[in-house]
């Protein structure tokens, strides 16, 4: 099948942004306040407008001065506390151009009063700012979203005019890169002011600004027009080629006089090119989107063919190939279920089964684990990439599902780690990051059962699956422990600590038991578990005949032929 | 000279030309609702509406005036799986439907039915929105055997949102209705902007009752600056999801931009206004041709200003030209291998598109729609692959059915007892068949398929056997894992998309009530009646649960008469029968209870 041709809708989409009003009010505000804020030491005003009901504005003005130069010294990043929660796990830290932070700190306070104001607030809100006032603006936007819940009815939206970049990779991921939409003038300097190529005022740690990151979507104008891109690499590119354009003097750029003249442009009419095109209307349209913003492809050797794939493996990544893959994991749970099933009916249970199995078997069930495990731990790393609050509601959809794979899947990662006889301590030694991981969220999720959950679960224990997918791991330990008391060849230590871990185990189990949290298939005769139980019970009644416990009571009675 | 526009489109050029002076000659008599043409030597009746310039008569609120779909008078104009009803302009239907009451156009249309002539519908401006929802009025109305109507609208608004044509297309009545657009025509366009005090003085600019008619609109630039900004909005908007655009900004804008809901549907003529005419069928190519045509370079603004205005009403004579001179360039044949230079490709499509003054970026908008479409028959045609799969898979439960029935237990229950292998391997094709299905709904759901693909005769009946088949084993498996206790009802909560979307495409093609065709849900029904504990007299709860039991009844013998519900569900052994025989009499009714005992004894 031919490859679908690919579109660069770069041009349009900045069309769109700019025939909306949407740029437009949120510029309106800003020459107005900034003209009333005082000279340098630069400060940062959140105002609150609303010329239209259903519509907040926060405008986060600086003072002219600062805006023309936003404190060159202040370019170094540092660590946040205050932004912790935009890390995802696997990068701990996220850094912040410290002109910004500081000026957010030192407004503390007064942001949090408005951040729980416009947390009530219904609509659309808009947040913006010039220069520094948008780096804030940015920043405080962060701080509203950690805080606002996926219900909340209030659609914030940040606009920043020329700002410098605010922060390191650390701010990337977040799908919260909807919200921010900065213009960029190529006439600019402060958007670049902290790239290492930009001919403006030195800054004091060049080395650290190479980290810098540009997020969320940019427009970028020129005289002739406008595109949007979101892709940080070329951004920054395009950044880097701009600021290193602008002539040395810092001007004042006026982005009310740029938006006016955006807007003619959008709805003249555009060139009717001359001359034989590439026939590919990609990278056409690319170098046609790069021209207008005054970037020359060929100068400023830009990898489009790149930009293409790039561009080809995001359009792929749809959701009808997720559906088509969780079916597919359906499919081999379904295969694992049958599997267990067929267990059972040998009296053998599903861990033993698979401990015990013959080679061809084995290989199959291997083969369903392996991509089960692929898939989950994928999941799993993607969850862990997000943003601690994203991550959570991304993973509450799946993570039932995750849960069960657990389940049904550890045990038997457990039996092969066993199986040769040498494993010890599956728990701390050998344990899968991702099932942790899964196991934690789940306690997270999971609310405390009540009297009728214990009721209903006593009905159907049958079908439930071993709550603790680590069960199989202590039933191993402590036949372990047995062996141990029974060796000639033992320490009096390791007797005592084996005799302790296994009063522990029992008791554990008994709780299990009491709260119909495994199977009724670790009773099967051919179990692992009937197997400890048989060489514990000869134990105690050759060594500890007076020793008696609730679960030691439970099996000599046979009371587990009721349970279930 | 080959084929002549005419011929391509099943209507002669004398029929067009008529059409359009009638349609002139209608909007300005006043009065009458429509006026009847019958010309001699023609085999045809023209309907032409009149027009209206007043402002409720096009607007009923801001920003654009919509309303939902009336669905009893028109019932086909929803999406059927996705079920979401059209939207269309609450003024144009409103208007519409007076008319309609006043008999006299049912009566006039059956007397040209009965005569065997062609009925057309044709109208200029307000009348040919009037046009287009007497067209479809009567499209469906229509018997099997009738010559369905036609529609040739002149300068006409958008009347109906994206479901509404979608819908047009997948009844295939899109052939049936023809718009010419002059180039600059500021009519065509003024539905992609929301009312406001440049959409009234346009409509005062034409209104010969105003004191502002025929005057130059003052200042002369904004009115046509505001529709095109608007016209804009929506073609670039809906550029980028022609292109493909992953930017996650484009979703959150859609907060803060308020677009026009109304769209381009039918086959457009684009008068170029020397001579030539370009057709163009696929929606979102023509809506980028509404706005790419009609921009303006900063040199001519004022001047097509003015044009836009004046090319309202010069179709009749543009139409006697261009029809004459047979210059006409079909643009759907090669949407995506539009020339974007204006040098190169064919001559005759270029020059063309160099009249209508498209530009490079235009034409890759054109190609992205072209693209498209494309995309959405690729698709349909990796559909098609699956087929034999899903029949192998269907015709494996179908032997698995069969055999259960020996098992005494009957489809539904071997299947939830997950004893044997069979049942294993029953379910594994269950969920090999669900992925299949489900991407072809998550299709559907994100517009991927071709807008006729929900109703081709041959997915409808392959919806329903995989429906009627595998359905009870979803329900089983449900019920089996005990999902109704911590999730709630399959039929609430657990009942997946790939059925529902199958019982409305029936539901849709027999023309039956939505819910009608829910037999495959049979197992679900007795499921819930089982957990309702039966006893305690008395009660609403018992009342409805009564009720329900005889529905229930009725619906079963219906159902096995129909062929649409097995054999297997009155198996001596089968989770139905067990709970049937438990039910006090005062829940049965006869005949259906003596009727339900003889099929479970074998007789019929």
């Amino acid at each position: 099948m031919n490859q679908a041709p690919l579109f660069s809708s770069a041009g349009e989409l900045a069309n769109l942004v700019v025939n909306s009003n949407l740029i437009d009010v949120a510029w309106a505000n800003i020459p107005k306040i900034q003209i009333g804020q005082a000279a340098f030491p630069c400060s940062v005003e959140p105002m609150d407008y609303s010329p239209i009901p259903n519509r907040t504005i926060v405008v986060f003005a600086s003072s002219p001065n600062c805006t023309q130069y936003p404190l060159p010294e202040g370019g170094d990043l540092v660590q946040s506390s205050l932004f912790q929660f935009l890390c995802p796990k696997e990068c701990p830290s996220v850094s912040i151009n410290r002109a910004a932070l500081d000026l957010f700190t030192s407004l503390e306070s007064q942001l949090h009063g408005l951040k729980t104001k416009l947390n009530e607030r219904e609509g659309q809100l808009i947040i913006t700012g010039h220069s520094l006032g948008g780096s804030v603006a940015a920043l405080f936007t962060l701080y509203l979203l950690d805080s606002m819940d996926k219900k909340s009815k209030c659609r914030p939206i940040c606009i920043t005019f020329g700002s410098p970049l605010i922060g390191d990779f650390g701010l990337q991921h977040s799908q919260w890169n909807s919200f921010f939409l900065h213009v960029v003038s190529n006439k600019d300097p402060v958007p670049g002011l902290f790239l290492p190529s930009s001919r403006s005022p030195s800054t004091s740690s060049h080395s650290q600004t190479s980290v810098y990151k540009p997020f969320g979507t940019y427009l970028l104008c020129s005289e002739l027009g406008c595109a949007c891109f979101d892709d940080p690499d070329l951004i920054l590119k395009i950044l880097t080629v701009a600021s290193s354009e602008v002539s040395g003097e810092l001007q004042v750029v006026d982005y009310g006089e740029i938006l006016r003249n955006l807007k003619n442009k959008a709805i003249w009419k555009g060139p009717q090119l001359a001359g034989e095109r590439s026939g590919n209307p990609f990278s056409d349209e690319i170098v046609m989107e790069l021209k207008t913003i005054g970037i020359d492809t060929a100068k400023q050797n830009i990898d489009i063919s790149g930009m293409e794939k790039e561009a080809r493996s995001l359009t792929k990544n749809t959701k009808a190939s997720d559906a088509k893959k969780l079916n597919n994991i359906k499919k081999a749970m379904a295969q694992l279920e049958w599997y267990k099933k067929k267990a059972e009916d040998e009296k053998k249970g599903y861990y033993d089964c698979f401990r015990n199995e013959e080679k061809t078997r084995h290989v199959k069930v291997q083969g369903l684990m392996a991509e089960l495990t692929t898939y989950w731990e994928d999941m799993v790393a993607e969850a862990e990439r997000k943003p601690q609050k994203e991550g959570k509601s991304f993973r509450t959809g799946w993570l039932f599902a995750g849960t069960t794979y657990r389940r049904m899947v550890e045990p038997l990662d457990i039996a092969d780690f066993y199986k040769g006889g040498d494993g010890r301590d599956y728990i701390n030694s050998k344990r899968s990051q991702h099932y942790k991981l899964l196991e934690q969220w789940y306690k997270e999720a999971a609310k405390p059962p009540t009297r009728e959950d214990l009721d209903s679960k006593k009905k159907k224990v049958s079908v439930l699956l071993t709550e603790d997918s680590c069960f199989w791991a202590h039933v191993e330990e402590a036949i372990l422990s047995c062996q141990s008391l029974t060796n000639a060849n033992s320490t009096t230590e390791q007797r005592e600590s084996s005799w302790g871990n296994l009063v522990m185990f029992g008791e554990y189990v008994m709780e299990q038991i009491e709260n119909c949290a495994v199977s009724p298939e670790i009773f099967l005769s051919g179990s692992s578990f009937m197997t400890w139980w048989g060489e514990y019970k000869a134990y105690i009644h050759n060594f500890r005949n007076f020793y008696s416990s609730r679960l030691v009571e439970y099996m000599k009675r046979g009371s587990y032929n009721q349970y279930g | 000279m080959g084929e002549t526009l005419g011929n391509r489109i099943s209507l002669s050029e004398e029929m067009i030309n008529r059409a359009a002076s009638q349609a002139m000659r209608a909007h300005n008599s006043g009065g009458r609702p429509f006026i009847l043409d019958k010309p001699r030597g023609l085999s045809v009746a023209i309907f032409a509406f009149a027009g209206s310039w007043l402002p409720d008569d096009w607007f009923t609120h801001p920003p654009f005036g919509e309303t939902k779909m009336d669905t009893s008078t028109f019932p086909s104009l929803r999406s059927v799986g996705n079920d979401e009803v059209a939207v269309v302009n609450a003024s144009f239907l409103r208007r519409f439907k007076a008319i309609l009451d006043q008999l006299s156009l049912e009566k006039e249309v059956r007397k040209v039915v009965a005569d065997h002539k062609q009925v057309l519908f044709t109208g200029h401006s307000w009348g040919a929105a009037m046009a287009i929802l007497a067209t479809l009025y009567f499209l469906e109305k229509g018997g099997p055997n009738q010559n369905p109507p036609r529609c040739i609208t002149f300068g006409s608004p958008l009347v109906g949102d994206w479901i509404f044509g979608h819908a047009v297309r997948r009844e295939k009545w899109s052939d049936r209705f023809i718009h010419f657009v002059m180039r600059f025509d500021i009519i065509p366009r003024i539905m992609l902007c929301p009312a406001s005090i440049e959409h009234q003085q346009i409509l005062n600019y034409f209104n010969p009752r105003s004191e502002f008619y025929g005057k130059p609109i003052d200042p002369h630039l904004a009115f046509y600056l505001k529709v095109m900004r608007s016209a804009a909005s929506v073609a670039t908007h809906d550029a980028c999801n022609l292109m493909g655009c992953t930017n996650p900004l484009l979703e959150n804008l859609r907060n803060f931009v308020d677009l026009s809901p109304y769209r381009p549907f039918g086959t457009f003529i684009f008068c170029t206004g020397n001579g030539k005419l370009v057709v163009v069928k696929n929606p979102d190519a023509a809506l980028q041709m509404l706005f790419y045509t009609a921009q303006l370079s900063q040199e001519e603004a004022a001047e097509i200003a003015q044009k836009s205005l004046y090319e309202h009403l010069v179709y009749d004579n543009e139409l006697q030209e261009s029809l004459g001179m047979q210059n006409v360039v079909y643009l759907d044949d090669s949407l995506e291998e539009l020339p974007l230079s204006s040098d190169s490709g064919p001559a005759i499509v270029n020059t063309a598109l160099n009249d209508l003054g498209l530009s490079t970026e235009a034409r890759l908008c054109l190609r992205a729609a072209g693209g498209l479409e494309n995309r959405r028959l690729r698709n349909q045609a990796k559909i098609d692959d699956n087929k034999q799969k899903i029949k192998e898979e269907l015709s494996k439960l179908r032997e698995y059915q069969e055999m259960s029935e020996t098992r005494e237990l009957g489809y539904y229950d071997a299947f939830k007892s997950q004893d044997e292998k069979a049942d294993f391997d029953a379910n594994v094709s269950r969920l090999v068949l669900a992925g299949i299905w489900d991407e072809i709904i998550e299709m559907l759901r994100r517009s991927e398929l071709p807008d006729e693909f929900e109703n081709r005769e041959e997915l409808i009946e392959l919806g329903t056997l995989y429906r009627r088949l595998v359905e009870p084993l979803d329900i089983a498996n449900y019920y089996r894992n005990l999902k109704n206790e911590d999730t709630g009802t399959y039929m609430t909560r657990g009942r997946p998309k790939r059925y529902r979307y199958a019982q409305r495409w029936l539901e849709h093609a027999e023309k039956k009530p939505s819910g009608w065709r829910s037999e495959s849900c049979f197992w679900a029904e007795v499921e819930e009646l089982c957990s309702i504990k039966t006893g305690c007299n008395n009660g609403p709860l018992q009342d409805t649960k009564k009720q329900k039991i005889q529905q229930l009844q009725k619906r079963l013998i219906e159902w096995i008469h129909d062929g649409c519900l097995g054999k297997d569900v009155v198996l001596e052994g089968s989770t139905f029968v067990k709970w049937w025989k438990t039910l006090p009499s005062e829940y049965r009714s006869e005949p259906e209870s003596s009727m339900i005992a003889n099929l479970i004894h074998g007789q019929d």
